[in-house]
């Protein structure tokens, strides 16, 4: 059982401000410890923010796993200093490389359970359980997080990056058949078995779509769980635009039609 | 219908196939020739590209040639797209084994000096972003 205190934190910082809610918790789940799951974190020049969204991950006991994907800032002296396994590319490949890379590794490490997780601080570390109880009842083999699932997910949801959404929610339908309601969010959480079958070969964007295809070329089974994703001005500045979202395009149709090997 | 323009048809719809199933580095290399050989030949005898453009419905050579050229331009911008997506690939397999190699394991908080210098915010933001996400 865990011991919890529940309080709901705003944690200030000049950038971020995070609305999670922060439990104070020694997680076990069904009596094992929480360091047999493994947060994959694929960051990418996010060093201003990479402390705090690693600190309620390593302080909840999960193994966590920061790939620096070539970052030109000071990311990888940030994770000299942490308690979490560090991994650096080389050259910058992109979030689908660091992911495969971080949960090839985390694999290697006997993980139990693998969870995608941003590094800059879009996603709640509270979140993770919820993520996880389908899939140690054995009801799922892959759980995606959805910010459409509950009004108050939704609502916080820029508007510019919601109807991009909705449009790239069609998209993935037409490509994958797996009518799911929240597309490119990262938060997810699999069994170590689902997670070696879903060997990621799309380096940048379209990494989320063909998790897609994996899922449903393995027949994996597959539930969602509201999440909350934290728009801060910081992460707004980033994002997908309309430009990057043809690129995905291009990339899936390229992958569909021509081979290269 | 003219008769360049089922060519033309069906020398794209061969391309596409081409790509999306049987390429081969053998096949590669023999369409390569062949579009050079058949660039130096036209060059070289134009009454030739003449009497085929008049064949195929169109009216000049060059006009021919131009058509030609396209489907070779199409052709060769798969095939380029096609070789740098295969280097990528192998890019970051090897990559990823340099990262495998030197991970860094965990090691308990201390008082090391924080000697990092992270730029407030939207420095970072701006920069120079290759990896975006939603």
């Amino acid at each position: 059982m865990d011991r919890r205190t529940l309080t709901e934190a705003r944690v200030d910082h000049p950038l971020v401000t995070v609305n999670c809610e922060v439990e104070h918790v020694t997680r076990t789940f069904a009596d094992r410890p929480a360091s047999e799951v493994f947060v994959v974190v694929a960051a990418y020049n996010e060093c201003s923010v990479l402390a705090e969204t690693l600190a309620p991950l390593v302080a909840s006991g999960y193994s966590t796993v920061v790939v620096d994907d070539g970052s030109s800032d000071d990311s990888w002296s940030v994770l000299q200093n942490l308690p979490v396994y560090a991994l650096r590319h080389p050259t910058n490949l992109g979030q689908g490389a660091a992911l495969q890379t971080g949960v090839e590794f985390a694999l290697s490490r006997g993980a139990r359970y693998i969870v995608h997780f941003d590094a800059d601080g879009q996603h709640c570390e509270s979140g993770i359980p919820s993520l996880l109880a389908p899939l140690w009842t054995g009801e799922a083999d892959i759980v995606f997080g959805s910010r459409f699932l509950r009004r108050e997910d939704t609502r916080q949801i820029p508007w510019q990056r919601n109807l991009l959404l909705r449009v790239a929610i069609s998209v993935n339908y037409l490509f994958t058949g797996l009518r799911l309601t929240d597309a490119h969010n990262g938060f997810r959480a699999m069994t170590a078995s689902a997670a070696g079958l879903i060997r990621i070969r799309e380096n940048r964007s379209a990494h989320a779509t063909e998790i897609l295809t994996l899922v449903r070329k393995h027949r994996l089974r597959v539930t969602e769980r509201p999440t909350t994703v934290i728009y801060t001005s910081y992460s707004r500045a980033k994002g997908q635009r309309g430009l990057a979202a043809f690129g995905i395009l291009f990339d899936l149709l390229m992958r569909r039609f021509v081979r290269w090997h | 219908m003219a008769l360049i323009q089922i060519f033309l048809l069906v020398m794209s719809f061969a391309v596409l196939f081409y790509f999306s199933r049987f390429r081969s580095r053998a096949l590669d290399r023999l369409a390569v020739t062949l579009i050079s050989m058949i660039a130096v030949v036209m060059i070289l005898f134009p009454t030739w590209t003449t009497h085929l453009a008049n064949l195929l419905g169109v009216g000049r050579g060059t006009d021919l040639l131009v058509y030609l050229g396209f489907v070779a331009a199409a052709f060769l911008s798969v095939l380029f797209y096609a070789k740098s997506r295969d280097t990528e690939e192998r890019l970051t397999e090897v990559a990823r084994a340099v990262a495998l190699l030197q991970v860094r394991m965990p090691t308990l908080a201390t008082d090391t000096q924080q000697t990092t210098h992270c730029p407030e915010g939207t420095d970072s933001a701006v920069g120079n972003q290759e990896d975006q996400r939603a």
